[in-house]
C-alpha cells in the first residue's frame, strides 16, 4: 500500500499532516520525519507535542489522516489514512528524525532562506510519533496525473 | 484581522498549506504557491489544478491554510471560509501575472494555469 516511488519523497520531502474534526474543521500540522512500515502499510508522522494538540483532539474525534509531502522538485504524493495510535519516540525514531531535519535545513538553506529560520522549525527536536494505517496514496506533483490514484 | 506583520507571508515567497474537508469528513492537505492578501479580513487563493480541494469546498466552505515569514519562516495560520470567486478584474488579472512568472522560474510554464482567484473570508489568525 506503500507505492516504492513515493518513499524518497517521504524521506526527503516536506510533511504536512491534515486532519479533520466531527464537525468537519480541519487543522494541521509540520512532521519532522517519518518512519515506513511498508509490512504493516503504517507510517509514523514525527511532530511536536506542543504543536499538534487541535490536532489530536481531532484525531481522537474522526481518525481520518490526509498526509502530504512534496519535494523542491514539486514530486508529491498525498497518504490518506486512519489513525491508529500516538507512540513516544525511541531512540532510533529520534535519529532518523534528526538525519530528515539537517536534509530539510540544507534544502531550505540551499533556496537562500535563512539558516535561522530553518533552524526554528526544523532544529526542534519531535517528541510524539502518530501512526496511521495508509488505505489510499495520491500523486499530487502538478500536471495531468495530479489527484489521480495510485494503484488504482 | 490581517496586520503588517502578515504581509511579508503573503507574497508568495515560501509556499503556504491547506487542509480542506469533504462533506464526508474525509481531510485533504495540500500545497499551494500563494496566498494573496485582498483586504483586512480577505484572502486570496488561486485555483489551479488541485480539483480536490475546490470539490471539498464547494461542499464545505471551511479551511485552515498555514503561511510563512520568508525571512524569519514564523508560521501564522488562518481559519478560513470560502466567499466567492473571481474569474476576471484586477485581482485576477494579477494573481494571473504572478503565477506565469512563478511558472517561468520553475519549468512548470503550461502546466499553472489560473482557473479563478478563490476568496475567502479569514476568520481567525493564529501564531
Amino acid at each position: 500500500m506503500i507505492p516504492d516511488l513515493t518513499l524518497s519523497a517521504l524521506e526527503n520531502g516536506f510533511g504536512h499532516f491534515g486532519v479533520a474534526s466531527n464537525n468537519n474543521k480541519t487543522r494541521h500540522v509540520d512532521t519532522l520525519g517519518v518512519n515506513v512500515d511498508s509490512k504493516n502499510s503504517t507510517l509514523t508522522c514525527y511532530v511536536r507535542n506542543d504543536e499538534t494538540k487541535e490536532v489530536l483532539e481531532f484525531l481522537n474525534e474522526s481518525g481520518r489522516i490526509s498526509f502530504f509531502v512534496g519535494m523542491i522538485t514539486h514530486e508529491a504524493y498525498n497518504f490518506k489514512g486512519q489513525f491508529v495510535e500516538v507512540i513516544n519516540l525511541s531512540i532510533d525514531d529520534l535519529e532518523a528524525s534528526n538525519i530528515y531535519r539537517n536534509k530539510i535545513i540544507d534544502k531550505i538553506t540551499s533556496i537562500g532562506m535563512s539558516k535561522e529560520g530553518a533552524l526554528s522549525k526544523y532544529g526542534i527536536i519531535p517528541d510524539i510519533g502518530i501512526k496511521f494505517k495508509v488505505d489510499k496514496v495520491f500523486v499530487q506533483t502538478p500536471g495531468p496525473d495530479a489527484g489521480k490514484e495510485i494503484g488504482e | 484581522m490581517i496586520k503588517e506583520k502578515h504581509l511579508p507571508s503573503l507574497q508568495g515567497m515560501f509556499p503556504s498549506w491547506i487542509t480542506s474537508c469533504s462533506k464526508d469528513g474525509e481531510p485533504n492537505t495540500t500545497v499551494i504557491s500563494q496566498i494573496w492578501y485582498v483586504d483586512e479580513k480577505h484572502v486570496a487563493l488561486s485555483f489551479q489544478f488541485f480539483n480536490k480541494t475546490k470539490r471539498n469546498i464547494s461542499e464545505n466552505p471551511y479551511a485552515y491554510a498555514t503561511i510563512s515569514d520568508p525571512s524569519t519562516l514564523k508560521q501564522y495560520n488562518l481559519e478560513l471560509k470560502f466567499d466567492h470567486a473571481e474569474t476576471e478584474g484586477n485581482l485576477f488579472e494579477e494573481m494571473d501575472m504572478k503565477l506565469q512568472a512563478i511558472a517561468s522560474m520553475t519549468g512548470m510554464t503550461g502546466i499553472f494555469k489560473l482557473q479563478a482567484a478563490d476568496v475567502y473570508e479569514v476568520l481567525s489568525i493564529t501564531d
